[in-house]
C-alpha cells in the first residue's frame, strides 16, 4: 500500500505545477453563486447538502428569539454580505462555529456557552465571516484536490457539520494530516474579524480572552488531540499575544467601545441550563471545570452555574474532587436559581464519602423540591440503602 | 475556529460501523428463538426470536444489521477499564467504569461514552432499580441522534457484581424499530441469569 | 444518506470486470396492490446522485454540472419507464416535515444495511426479504397521495486525463465506476417490496440514451 501512495504523492508534486496556481479570490459579491461547470460549483453541491441536512436536524436550534438575535448580529457584521449568509445555530457542546464557503455559517451552542458579551461572539463570527470573503475553503479545497483529494476534503467539511459520513479508513488515517484551514488563513481570518468587530464599535480588549478560554480548557485535559488542533491553527497563544497588541493599538481611537452584556445574557440565559448539560455530557471534565469555574466567577450570584461546576468536581473525581463538588452545590443552594439537582448532586457525594446522615437528608429535600424528578425510584432506592 | 471535534466523532463511528462490516464477514452466527445464549460473565440470557450475532470485544446481537438495531451485550468490565472500545480513541480518552461508581455516574459515564462513539445530543431518562438476574440492578432510557439525524431511543440495564459491571444496552431508532423490538428486547433483559 | 464507501467496497469485487452488475431482490410475502381511488402512483423521493471526476489522486471531485444534468435525466427516464405501465411519478424533494425527514433518514440506515447484506449475508436475512421502514410510512401516503415510494441512490464517477495516466504508470485501475441502489416501498405496510443494487464500470449519465440504459439497469426486476 505505501509504496503506490508515496508515488502517487511524488506524481502529484510534478502535476500541481500544471495546476491552479495562486488564484484570485476575490470576495464573492452579494449573491454570488459559482460557474456550474467550476470546480467551486462542485464544493458548493456538497455543501448545499450539508446545509440541507442541517436544516431539518433534530440538534437546530429552532428557537426563534435566539435565531434572530445571531442572525441580527451576523447580518449586522457582514454589512453588504448579509443577503448571502444563512445562519444556523446547532445545539452541538464544543467551542466552535464555522463557515461553509456556500454562505451557510453554523454557531454551535457550545460557544454561546463560553461568550460572555455580545462583543466577543462578535469577533468570532467577524472570523467565520472573513473565511467566507476571503474564499479560504475554496483556496484549501484546490490545494486538498492537488494532492490528496476533493472527496476527503468535503467529507470533513461536511463531517464537521454533523452531516453522517461512512469515513474510509484510509479518510481516518488522513485525518492527521489535512486541515480545515490553514495557519496563515487563520491568521487572516483572526485579521479580518478584529477589522469587523472594530468598525462596528465592539470593545477590542474583549477579544484576546476567547483564545485565552480556548487554551485553558485543552490545556487542562490531558486527553485533549492537541495535534488535530493546533497543527493547523496558530497556537492560542500567538493569537492571544497578537490580538492583546492590536486591542491595545486599537484602544485609544475611540472611548465608546461597547461589549453589549446584557443583550447577550438576555439572548442566551433561557438555554445556560440545557447547553450546560450537553457540556457535561461530553465526559470532559476536566474541561468543565475551567469551563465553570470560569462562568461562576463571572456571575457570582448564578446558583446554576455553581451547579455545572459541582457537577464536573462530580464526575472528574479526582483527589479533593468531591469536596470540592460539596462546596460548589452549597454555593449554588444559597443563590435564588439553585436547580433542585444540587441536592441530589450532595447526596450522591455524601453517599460515596460514607456521609449516610448528610446522603440521606440531601436526597429528601431533593424528592421534595422535584417530586416528578426523572431518577426518582432511583433516589428512593438510595434511601432505602442508608 | 476548530472544526475537527465534529469530524472525530463521525469518523469514529464509522469506523465502527466499517470494524463490524469487516469483522463480521467471518463472525456473523444465527441466534435460535428459545435456545439460552451465554453472552460473558457468565451470564446466559434466552432470545424469544431470531438474532443476528457479531462477536467483536464484545458480543451484539442485531435484526436488521448494525446501523439499525443493536443489542449490545458489555459484560465483565472491570475498574479502570471503558464501558466499550471506540476506534480511533484511546481508552484513557473515552473515561472508565470504576466499582465506586453509583447507578447515577454509570448511567453518566454511558452517556459520555457514546458522544464519543460520535452519537449527537445523547439524553438519559427513569433511571430506576429493576432486577438484573438474582441481584438488583439499574436500568435507563437513552434519546440520541446518529450524526445523520437519525433520532435514536435506547433501553439499559446493568448490575454491579464482585467490582465488575454488566451492562446490555438495547438501540434503535424512534421511528419503528424501537417500538417494536424493545418488548421482546426486554424479555431478553429480563432472562438475563448466572450461570 | 451516504453509501459511497459501502458501494466502493462492493466494487471492489466487480472493479476489473467492464460489465454492468445487476442484484435485485423481491419481497416473497409482499404482493403489489393498488388503493383504487387515486390510480397507481409511485412517490420519487428526491434521488441522491452525484457524479464526479476522478482526479489523478485518485478520489473523485464532484462535478454539480454533470449532476444537474444527470439527475435531471434519471427522473426523466424514471418516469418515462412508469409511465409506459401507466403508473403516474410524483416528485418528492426537499422533505421537510420532521416525521418524514426521519423516516427518509431512516430509509438510509435500512438502505445501508441491505447494501450490506449483499456482501455479508445476515443469517436472519437469507431467503428472507423482510426489510421494512414500519407502518409509519403511512404518513408519506397520505400526504402526498401515493401507494409506493421509490429511493434511488446512484454515484458516477469519470476519470480526468491525468487519473488515467497516474492509472497507466502505476498499473491501477482508473477507479471509474457507476454505482447504485433503488427501493420500493410500501406505504401501506413500510415493507421494502424490492431492491436492486447496480454496479457498472461503462454506461453514462451524462447523455440522455446512456442515461435511459443505466436507470433500465436500476430498475431491472422491479415488480411494478
Amino acid at each position: 500500500m505505501k509504496r503506490p501512495l508515496a508515488a502517487i504523492t511524488g506524481l502529484s508534486l510534478l502535476f500541481s505545477s500544471a495546476l491552479a496556481n495562486a488564484a484570485d479570490y476575490a470576495v464573492p459579491p452579494p449573491g454570488y453563486t459559482p460557474d456550474m461547470s467550476s470546480d467551486e460549483a462542485g464544493l458548493w453541491m456538497q455543501v448545499d447538502k450539508a446545509e440541507a441536512a442541517i436544516k431539518v436536524s433534530p440538534a437546530l436550534v429552532r428557537d426563534e428569539a435566539l435565531n434572530k438575535y445571531v442572525r441580527d448580529l451576523v447580518c449586522k457584521l457582514a454589512a453588504e454580505h448579509c443577503g448571502s449568509i444563512r445562519v444556523y445555530v446547532m445545539e452541538v457542546p464544543g467551542f466552535n462555529a464555522y463557515m461553509m464557503p456556500n454562505g451557510a455559517m453554523v454557531v454551535w451552542s457550545g460557544l454561546l456557552l463560553r461568550m460572555e458579551n455580545e462583543s466577543q461572539l462578535a469577533l468570532v463570527l467577524g472570523h467565520e465571516l472573513t473565511h467566507y470573503k476571503h474564499r479560504h475553503s475554496l483556496d484549501q479545497f484546490r490545494r486538498v484536490v492537488n494532492t490528496s483529494g476533493a472527496m476527503m476534503f468535503v467529507s470533513f467539511a461536511t463531517a464537521a457539520a454533523g452531516v453522517g459520513l461512512l469515513g474510509s479508513l484510509a479518510q481516518l488515517a488522513a485525518v492527521g494530516g489535512l486541515l480545515a484551514h490553514s495557519r496563515d488563513q487563520e491568521r487572516d481570518a483572526d485579521v479580518g474579524g478584529f477589522e469587523v468587530l472594530a468598525a462596528n464599535g465592539y470593545d477590542p480588549s474583549q477579544a484576546p480572552a476567547i483564545w485565552r478560554y480556548a487554551s485553558e480548557e485543552s490545556n487542562a485535559n490531558p486527553n485533549h488531540s492537541k495535534a488535530l488542533f493546533f497543527a493547523t491553527h496558530p497556537a492560542p497563544e500567538e493569537r492571544m499575544t497578537s490580538m492583546t497588541k492590536r486591542a491595545e493599538e486599537l484602544q485609544s481611537t475611540r472611548n465608546d467601545w461597547t461589549v453589549n452584556a446584557d443583550a447577550y445574557h438576555a439572548a442566551t440565559d433561557p438555554f445556560l441550563k440545557r447547553w450546560s448539560e450537553g457540556e457535561l455530557a461530553r465526559g470532559e471534565p476536566d474541561e468543565s471545570v475551567i469551563l465553570f469555574r470560569r462562568l461562576a466567577a463571572g456571575a457570582p450570584s448564578r446558583g446554576i452555574f455553581q451547579y455545572f461546576l459541582a457537577e464536573s468536581y462530580r464526575k472528574r473525581n479526582a483527589q479533593n474532587d468531591l469536596a470540592a463538588a460539596q462546596v460548589s452545590y452549597r454555593g449554588a443552594l444559597a443563590c435564588a436559581d439553585a436547580p433542585a439537582e444540587a441536592w441530589r448532586g450532595l447526596g450522591l457525594v455524601a453517599m460515596k464519602s460514607g456521609d449516610n446522615a448528610a446522603a440521606k437528608d440531601a436526597f429528601i429535600r431533593y424528592r421534595d423540591a422535584a417530586p416528578d424528578a426523572g431518577d426518582k425510584a432511583m433516589i428512593d432506592f438510595y434511601l432505602t440503602q442508608l | 475556529m476548530k472544526r475537527l471535534n465534529g469530524m472525530k466523532h463521525v469518523n469514529r463511528l464509522a469506523a465502527l460501523a466499517l470494524m463490524l462490516l469487516s469483522a463480521s464477514c467471518a463472525q456473523v452466527t444465527l441466534v435460535e428463538a428459545g435456545k439460552p445464549v451465554v453472552v460473558g460473565n457468565g451470564l446466559t440470557v434466552m432470545p424469544q426470536r431470531q438474532w443476528n450475532q457479531i462477536k467483536t470485544d464484545h458480543i451484539l446481537w442485531t435484526a436488521d444489521g448494525p446501523g439499525v438495531n443493536q443489542v449490545n451485550f458489555y459484560t465483565g468490565i472491570k475498574t479502570g477499564k471503558p464501558l466499550f472500545e471506540i476506534v480511533g480513541v484511546k481508552d484513557q480518552a473515552i473515561g472508565a467504569f470504576d466499582a465506586k461508581m453509583l447507578p447515577n455516574d454509570i448511567q453518566d459515564l454511558v452517556v459520555a461514552s457514546m458522544g464519543k462513539q460520535g452519537y449527537q445530543n445523547v439524553r438519559p431518562g427513569n433511571l430506576t432499580p429493576c432486577p438484573f438476574g438474582k441481584l438488583t440492578g439499574f436500568c435507563f432510557d437513552l434519546t440520541f441522534a446518529t450524526p445523520d439525524g437519525l433520532e435514536m431511543k435506547g433501553m439499559t440495564m446493568a448490575r454491579k457484581q464482585l467490582d465488575t459491571l454488566d451492562l446490555f444496552l438495547f438501540q434503535a431508532p424512534g421511528e419503528y424499530y424501537y417500538g417494536e423490538l424493545a418488548p421482546t428486547v426486554g424479555k431478553v433483559f429480563a432472562s438475563a441469569q448466572t450461570n | 444518506m451516504r453509501y459511497r464507501e459501502i458501494l466502493a467496497l462492493c466494487a471492489l469485487s466487480t472493479v476489473l470486470c467492464a460489465c454492468a452488475n445487476v442484484s435485485g431482490n423481491v419481497a416473497t410475502s409482499a404482493p403489489i396492490n393498488w388503493t383504487a381511488e387515486h390510480g397507481k402512483k409511485v412517490l420519487l423521493i428526491d434521488p441522491d446522485v452525484e457524479l464526479s471526476e476522478i482526479t489523478f489522486g485518485g478520489i473523485p471531485q464532484p462535478h454539480a454540472d454533470w449532476t444537474a444534468t444527470a439527475k435531471g435525466f434519471i427522473k426523466t427516464g424514471i418516469a418515462t419507464q412508469f409511465t409506459k405501465k401507466g403508473i403516474e411519478i410524483a416528485s418528492v424533494d426537499g422533505v421537510t416535515d420532521p416525521r418524514e425527514v426521519q423516516l427518509v433518514k431512516l430509509h438510509g440506515a435500512v438502505g445501508l444495511s441491505m447494501l450490506q447484506n449483499v456482501m455479508i449475508n445476515l443469517p436472519t436475512k437469507k431467503n428472507n426479504f423482510d426489510w421494512t421502514l414500519g407502518p409509519g410510512v403511512e404518513s408519506l401516503r397520505t400526504h402526498y397521495n401515493g401507494d409506493y415510494a421509490l429511493f434511488v441512490y446512484v454515484r458516477d464517477s469519470y476519470s480526468s486525463g491525468s487519473r488515467m495516466a497516474v492509472s497507466l504508470l502505476l498499473g491501477v485501475p482508473t477507479g471509474a465506476m457507476q454505482v447504485g441502489f433503488a427501493s420500493l416501498v410500501d406505504l401501506r405496510t413500510g415493507r421494502i417490496v424490492w431492491f436492486n443494487r447496480l454496479i457498472s464500470s461503462t454506461g453514462s449519465l451524462k447523455t440522455d440514451k446512456g442515461a435511459a440504459a443505466s436507470v433500465d439497469n436500476l430498475l431491472h426486476g422491479m415488480p411494478l
